[in-house]
């Protein structure tokens, strides 16, 4: 579904991704690694937020490196940003309603997409009238999955959609990705690598802008240098 | 209650006392001073509308509106009809000069810093008004309308009654434009847009061709501002520069994304201007009314600790 070929990125003269190469099927996958490993970097670059200084990006068979990001996301790539980037005057069913009135398979039938982003957050439905800015953090994130689904992506990015939300939120957040990885690809970076090893099936580590391992999640759970640099046993 | 309403109240307040004062000893001041709110509130809402959206202050604005005035003017002798004939057309080709200017000319200035921004309308400013210099001269134009002299006469006051057209223009507009942004899915991209670029791009939205619309659909009002203009002014190339500095006054004051305040703020300039013009030998003084009220704002937005 998603290749990326040799993928090298960064800003200005600093090199943050180097020959980057990995490949996400009709699958859940996890991309781990520390604080500035380049994970956001990687996911932008695809978007076509960050430019792709040399390598290829391709989707569903098609060479997408070096397209503007709403081409991008028009073809089925959802993101949930790190930093959320809604929009915070709109209410939030506004901000619903947009996430999927540019993107062609998904702006006909929005208001069923709607009722379905409805019950996995109810809080949204409650708060649908209330301008975006003044939901909590958390609710926020809950705000940008939502809108995110509202694309009926193909693969669905989150970077890490945890950030913030209370454990018993995010415990849900995962059975929810669990689910959906069902009719979706998606690939997901975070911090709390012990929650989402359960709700992928693969996982990529990230170091200094190279893989520096890929494996089942079982196989990651149970790795040595897993288990002591972010397991923290 | 909170401090919102107890301005608002404020304001009514304040709006009731003036009236009933100028109401008992100038009326003509205030049938004046509604007349040149409804115009400078007409041609600043567009400007809002650029800079809330595309977040870039168009000191050519005046300047494109006298352009589409001189282009309904040029037509509509040429074939002898009457301008209003010519309105839409013009609207049309004002469309495309703005689609054509941001794609040329602002587009690559976008993610420049504001002074570069500033300086780049006002170079497109100086291009207009001496393009306009070179192709039509500086000698004044104007049509002799019949119907603008229309006059009615009040117990012993006798005004023009042509000029409420601005006053409806200005309505109309707002209420179109706040359609617009509220009911149409264009309308709340444009608005995402405004608030959160990247976060619009992420969900689809084309960004700079948002901009470019947003900018070709308010020159598209400048022309028809242009053709409202022209049947009651005269044209000169220069005619414009006072329009854009107006417009960026009342924009200022109402606060960028706020459309709704802007005919409160331009009844407050329009009714100034009428008062001080009201007495003999004060008529140049007017000009300088703006330029006391955009002082007054900046320093109460200071000592309020707000930024414009
Ligand atoms: N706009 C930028 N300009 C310059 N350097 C940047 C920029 N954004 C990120 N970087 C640098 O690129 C490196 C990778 O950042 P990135 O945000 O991709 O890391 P990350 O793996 O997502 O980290 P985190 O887990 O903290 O989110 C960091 O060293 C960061 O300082
Ligand atoms: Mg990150």
């Amino acid at each position: 579904m998603l290749t990326i070929e040799k993928l090298t990125s960064g800003y200005g003269k600093l090199t943050i991704l180097r020959d980057l190469t990995m490949n996400i099927d009709a699958e859940s996958v996890g991309l781990f690694g520390p604080n500035g490993a380049g994970k956001t970097t990687l996911i932008n670059a695809v978007l076509g937020i960050n430019p792709a200084w040399s390598g290829k990006i391709i989707f569903h068979g098609e060479d997408i490196t070096g397209l503007p990001t709403h081409e991008v996301a028009r073809r089925g790539i959802a993101l949930v940003p790190q930093e959320r980037e809604l929009f915070p005057s709109l209410s939030v069913v506004e901000n619903l309603e947009l996430g999927a009135a540019f993107i062609p398979h998904a702006k006909d039938n929005w208001e069923d997409t709607l009722e379905e982003v409805y019950s996995l957050f109810p809080i949204l439905k409650e708060r649908a009238k209330q301008p975006a800015g003044t939901m909590s953090g958390g609710q926020q994130r809950m705000l940008a999955i939502g809108r995110a689904l509202m694309a009926k992506p193909k693969l669905l990015i989150l970077d890490e959609p945890s950030l913030g939300l209370q454990p018993s939120i995010v415990n849900e957040l995962f059975t929810i990705l669990h689910d959906m990885k069902k009719k979706i690809a998606v690939l997901v970076t975070e911090q709390n690598v012990r929650e989402s090893l359960r709700a992928v099936d693969r996982g990529y580590v990230l170091e200094n802008g190279m893989i520096a391992m890929n494996d089942s999640s079982d196989k990651l759970a149970n790795d040595p240098h897993v288990l002591e640099a972010y397991l923290g046993i | 209650m909170d401090s919102r309403k107890k301005a608002l109240l404020a304001i009514i307040a304040a709006v009731a006392v003036v009236t009933v004062i100028l109401l008992l000893w100038k009326p003509t001041v205030l049938i004046f001073g509604v007349q040149r709110a409804g115009l400078y509130a007409a041609v600043a809402l567009p400007m809002a509308l650029i800079l809330g959206i595309v977040h870039i202050v168009n000191l050519a604005h005046g300047e494109m509106m006298i352009l589409s005035a001189y282009i309904t003017y040029a037509v509509a002798r040429a074939l002898g009809v009457d301008p209003f004939l010519v309105m839409i057309p013009t609207a049309a080709v004002m469309f495309i000069v703005g689609a054509i200017l941001y794609r040329v000319t602002i587009k690559h200035a976008i993610e420049a810093p504001e002074l570069n921004q500033l300086i780049l309308t006002f170079g497109l400013a100086m291009v207009i008004s001496q393009g306009i210099n070179m192709v039509a001269t500086s000698q004044p134009r104007k049509l002799s309308l019949d119907y603008v002299t229309a006059s009615l006469t009040i117990g012993d006051i006798s005004f023009g009654v042509y000029d409420f057209i601005f006053v409806a223009l200005a309505l109309v507009m707002l209420l179109g434009l706040t359609f617009f942004l509220k009911k149409t899915t264009m309308g709340k991209a444009a608005l995402a847009v405004g608030v959160n670029p990247r976060g619009a791009a992420i969900v689809g939205i084309n960004v700079h061709k948002t901009y470019m619309l947003v900018f070709a659909a308010s020159a598209a009002m400048l022309g028809i501002l242009g053709t409202f203009f022209l049947t009651k002014m005269s044209l000169f190339p220069t005619a414009g520069g006072a329009f854009t500095m107006k417009s960026f006054c009342l924009v200022a004051m109402a606060g960028i994304g706020n459309l709704p305040t802007i005919l409160l703020a331009a009844l407050a300039l329009g009714v100034a201007e009428a008062f001080i013009g009201s007495f003999a030998g004060m008529g140049s003084w007017t000009h300088i009314v703006f330029f006391a009220m955009i002082i007054a704002v900046i320093l109460g937005r200071s000592f309020r600790g707000k930024s414009l």
